[in-house]
């Protein structure tokens, strides 16, 4: 038996050095800007083999010497074919053709990976140039809304920005913009989202099948690269709408080696109301405003090396103001994201590329007031929030097409800051000063992660990526550690099907105090402690892929996910009341199952998809509902999304959005009674007091939801700009969609109030 | 002028999407028969309170039913039938000495309502090994009190899940049937949870399961006078449904004066119903 080994080790040693390898690498961009391609196809005919760029457009191909024939493409890109003799490593960057600019050019895009080719399953990536032809609420394109639109993903409420994966709530959701956490992502309590479309390149988001990269969210990953600016030339966008205004500037700062890119945007109600608010007020006056800019700098020292650095920061800001000469005070409360991030790409060698980052993260919240009269001055102040500083490195490695080899690790460093007062007061008259501060001290943790996992090919048919992920979390001298495995299979059958499967176990450290509906700034992040374990799931996922012709993408899947220490707030209690977090709330476990049917078609004059999601999702807790298994308030058994863009010609666009959704659940209070409450435990003692009760927790449901939005735009190609004007409107037959219910005392009746009925947008918008 | 232009498209906007208010209907309540019987093994008597629910869009005033039909069964033999109704409700079936680890059945009938039932057994009693009163007269200023304290040591079993009462009484020691005040009693051992209106700590064996267990009460020594009171320590093992009611019932009174509470669901043991049935087995241990 050791003979035969020895045998077939060197035989094996021989085959493989008899096949001599070459490797093709490099980047793949975009020709005329210079932006990398994300997960663009390369495929050589010859062996039947390719591989996909990484998100920053490196790729890596190994092949037999001979000769290759390669071909390079992107959606929405002329593919580039060539022949060639491999007999040595060749470095190579490819810059495609973006399909608008090249009129006369056939645009063969069939050679883009297919979705049944791809092993990933449950991971949608939609185009911004989609993403901005779906009409918006107000006319303020919307990533986020966006993405509730697929199936899978649902909102929580009427105009919200939070996303529900899967049965998960928001907080399970890791957004990343440049690879940084963002923790809110909301502007105006959520009917807006922080990211600002002109400024984002690509987006995507997975919500099962996580492969071993991804960690520390229960639900999704939702990555959003920023563009990283235009290499080559100045160009400009902008847009003036009803609620905001934003504009984006790109350019070289050195030719082919810097480029930068600045996006800024802010809403202008405030400006807009402020001399009407002056004028018929006593010096009181009040509003308003967000705002948020985007920027990035990439600096490449050579094809091994280049740095990126990129940056957020947005504000929504409430205001009031009062002041008569002697007597002044100032009072709001705002809310903010501030984040970083400093990339570098290294090109190690033709197989191996790494990207080291640093990152920076910070949420807060502030509330305060002053007052100034005469010598004194009083003022408080409230603020919560969360910090981070990480580093990670993340390596890919592509020894050959059959394998594609992913490692790294990464460490954050947490501050929790769960609410403090402050308390100032300074009276020159008395010579009394008070400064002082009340409530939680900050919590620090640490958070680590380690991963491999490798993207493989056995045959033709079958490919996986296997995976293990194992983080650890420190906080108050305890540590939670979770291995994590990760399982994603495809099975391709003839005719263009694939059958696909995954299991995946997430953990969460840190979990969010919420209001369930509204996204509130003073949602409050916090972490495990000795009390609060990590949040746990695992998730099974079936699925079948299908292309039909070249045009049409369908997808079948089935899923069920289990979810452990899942956090919520005690029955009676609530953000607002007065007690340690950690007592308000408590853990159980939850449930969430379903099938999802997506139907897109991405190219073509007329684009959109179809999404239908029928899912189960329930909760249980030892003291919610009496311990009982209830249905989760976002337990929708039906979610339809319709969403169809047409393009008549170069000039004029229409598009329309319909969604379906079944009512949210909700408790009511249906009855009440005399309870009976003895006092002294023999009976002689006792209270008689009127108790109002719901029924089972969750067991109302609000009416169906469903709206259609409808929008056209009016595109015109100037001297020296572009413009467009987009007119629409959202809820176009008025529904009165459920917002929330309230028992109205005075006439012994339910209210449901609804939020927008018809509300027409436009919006100017120009590109230079 | 321009100013003026774009404020009134901005408002008009703005007025145009302003919240709607609509009714929303609820299926009417059908009214349901509400027993409330909380017992232990020290009373001698099983009281039995029954009220009636009424729809929350109904107007009209609350009520109570004097004419239920009132079963309860040990081990599965009637040991009470129809009792009389007392004031407001009130049924009691006397001269009861609820046995340790038996099934007790109750069952609520009426002709204009469904009949519902609800099974208890009652646990064992707990064994105190000892319990001290101190005093402290100490001031705690979270809960604006002064306070003595008490302790107690007890065995808890292995295996079984259990649930437990404590609570500090006194009588006056004029005489021997002088009624038990129950004393308002709190600590800082985060597993025990006050009762409603503070009458008693609720906790489960979830951390101490099979343990001698002491636990370190405060309580309030406002009324306490050693040398005209006899005080006393009462602990009880009680059912799973009576825990989950008295918590359900403290939360209730919590969320009443918290905006934006999560709702309460009372915990109930009657199928398809309201109302609670659940039992108590207490030790009232003599401290001094």
């Amino acid at each position: 038996m050791k003979q035969l080994f020895t045998f077939v080790f060197i035989g094996l040693a021989f085959v493989l050095q008899a096949q001599e390898k070459y490797t093709i690498s490099g980047y793949i961009e975009d020709a005329n800007t210079g932006e990398k391609l994300i997960e663009a196809n390369v495929f050589d005919d010859a062996t039947v083999s390719g591989t996909v760029s990484n998100l920053y457009g490196f790729y890596s191909i190994t092949l037999p010497k001979d000769t290759v024939r390669l071909s390079f493409s992107y959606m929405g890109y002329a593919t580039q074919s060539f022949e060639i003799y491999l007999d040595k490593d060749i470095s190579l960057t490819i810059r495609l053709e973006d399909e608008l600019t090249l009129q006369t050019i056939e645009v063969t895009a069939d050679k883009v990976e297919k979705i049944e080719e791809q092993t990933q399953m449950s991971k949608i990536e939609v185009p911004v140039a989609q993403i901005k032809r779906i009409p918006p609420l107000l006319g303020e394109v919307d990533v986020m809304k966006a993405m509730q639109l697929l199936p899978g993903i649902q909102s929580g409420g009427e105009g919200t920005s939070g996303l529900y994966v899967r049965g998960g709530s928001p907080d399970q959701n890791l957004i990343l913009l440049d690879g940084v956490p963002v923790y809110n992502v909301s502007h105006l309590f959520g009917f807006f989202s922080v990211f600002n479309a002109d400024a984002i390149n690509n987006v995507t988001l997975t919500k099962g099948g996580f492969p071993a990269r991804y960690g520390g969210r229960l639900s999704s990953v939702m990555e959003i690269n920023m563009k990283e600016g235009n290499m080559r030339e100045y160009h400009g966008e902008g847009s003036i709408g009803i609620v905001a205004s934003k504009f984006t500037f790109e350019g070289p700062i050195v030719k082919e080696k810097t480029s930068f890119i600045v996006s800024a945007r802010r809403t202008y109600a405030d400006l807009l109301a402020r001399p009407f608010i002056k004028r018929n007020t006593d010096g009181e006056y009040g509003g308003y405003y967000f705002y948020d800019v985007n920027a990035k700098v990439n600096h490449k020292f050579n094809d091994k090396h280049r740095l990126y650095l990129s940056t957020y920061l947005g504000q929504d800001v409430f205001y009031l103001r009062f002041d008569d000469g002697g007597y002044e005070q100032r009072a709001g409360f705002d809310w903010g994201n501030l984040t970083s991030a400093l990339r570098w790409n290294y090109m190690i060698n033709k197989k191996l590329f790494a990207n080291t980052t640093l990152t920076f993260s910070r949420y807060q919240f502030d509330l305060g007031s002053e007052v100034r009269e005469d010598n004194e001055k009083y003022g408080s102040r409230y603020t919560s929030g969360i910090k981070d500083w990480g580093g990670k490195i993340d390596f890919d490695f592509l020894p050959n097409p059959n394998h594609y080899i992913r490692f790294g690790v990464n460490a954050m460093h947490h501050t929790f800051s769960p609410g403090a007062f402050q308390l100032e007061v300074d009276d020159v008259n008395t010579d009394f000063d008070l400064d002082t501060i009340i409530g939680s001290q900050p919590t620090r943790a640490m958070e680590y992660a380690l991963y491999v996992e490798d993207d493989m090919k056995w045959g033709e048919n079958f490919s996986a990526n296997i995976g293990f992920h194992f983080s650890a979390f420190q906080v108050k001298g305890k540590t939670y550690v979770s291995p994590q495995a990760r399982v994603g299979t495809r099975y391709l059958l003839p005719g263009a099907n694939a059958i696909k499967a995954s299991f995946s176990m997430m953990t969460q450290y840190i979990h969010l105090l919420t209001n369930e509906g509204v996204g509130l700034p003073t949602d409050l992040w916090v972490p495990s402690t000795n009390t609060v374990k990590p949040q746990q799931s695992w998730q099974v996922a079936l699925g079948w892929a299908k292309t039909l012709g070249t045009d049409y993408e369908l997808t079948v899947e089935g899923y069920y996910k289990g979810m452990n220490n899942l956090l919520s707030y005690k029955e009676g209690a609530s953000y607002f009341s007065f007690s340690d977090w950690e007592t308000k709330v408590e853990q159980g476990k939850g449930e969430s199952y379903g099938l999802e049917f997506f139907a897109q078609k991405k190219k073509g004059k007329t684009t959109g998809w179809i999404g239908y999601t029928l899912s189960w999702n329930n909760r249980q807790f030892k003291f919610i509902n009496s311990g009982n298994k209830y249905p989760f308030k976002y337990d929708r058994r039906h979610d339809v999304s319709v969403v169809v863009s047409h393009s008549f010609n170069d000039k004029i666009s229409l598009s329309g959005t319909w969604v379906y959704g079944t009512g949210n659940s909700i408790t009511l209070n249906e009855a009440s009674y005399f309870a009976y409450i003895p006092l002294d435990g023999d009976d002689s003692n006792h209270q008689i007091t009127e108790i109002e009760v719901p029924g089972e927790k969750n067991n109302y449901r609000m009416k169906a939801y469903h709206r259609l939005d409808i929008g056209a735009d009016f595109r015109k190609e100037k001297k020296r700009y572009e413009r467009t004007f987009s007119i629409g409107a959202y809820n176009v037959y008025s529904r009165k969609n459920p917002f929330f219910i309230y028992f109205d005392n005075s006439r012994n009746k339910f209210k449901q109030v609804s939020l927008f009925p018809i509300i027409p947008y436009f919006n100017y918008s120009f590109k230079f | 002028m321009k100013n003026n232009i774009i404020y009134i498209i901005f408002i008009s906007f703005f007025m145009s999407s302003c919240e709607t208010i609509v009714d929303f209907e609820l299926e009417p309540h059908e009214p349901q028969m509400v027993p409330q019987c909380l017992s232990n093994n020290l009373k001698g008597h099983v009281l039995i309170h029954v009220a009636k629910s009424k729809g929350i869009q109904e107007s009209g005033s609350l009520d109570f039913i004097h004419d239920a039909n009132i079963l309860l069964k040990e081990n599965g033999q009637i040991i009470c039938e129809n009792p009389s109704s007392l004031d407001v409700g009130n049924y009691i079936c006397s001269g009861i000495e609820l046995v340790e680890g038996a099934e007790y059945e109750m069952e609520v009938s009426h002709p204009n309502f469904n009949t519902i039932k609800a099974k208890q057994i009652l646990p064992l009693m707990p064994d105190i090994e000892s319990a001290t009163y101190e005093k402290v007269g100490a001031y705690d200023p979270l809960r604006d009190n002064d306070y003595d304290r008490m302790k107690i040591v007890f065995n808890e079993p292995a295996v079984t899940e259990d649930y437990y009462l404590v609570q500090g009484f006194i009588k006056n020691k004029t005489g021997p049937d002088e009624k038990a005040y129950s004393l308002w009693t709190w600590t800082e051992n985060p597993l025990l949870e006050e009762t409603v209106n503070s009458v008693g700590l609720i906790f489960t064996d979830e951390a101490m399961n099979g343990d001698k267990v002491e636990l370190d009460l405060k309580v309030d020594n406002t009324f306490i006078e050693p040398s005209e009171h006899d005080i006393y320590i009462k602990l009880s093992r009680i059912t799973r449904d009576r825990f989950y009611y008295m918590r359900s019932m403290r939360s209730y009174e919590e969320s009443t004066y918290v905006p934006l509470a999560e709702p309460v669901t009372i915990h109930s043991n009657f199928t398809n119903g309201y109302g609670i049935f659940a039992l108590e087995s207490a030790n009232m241990y003599f401290i001094q």
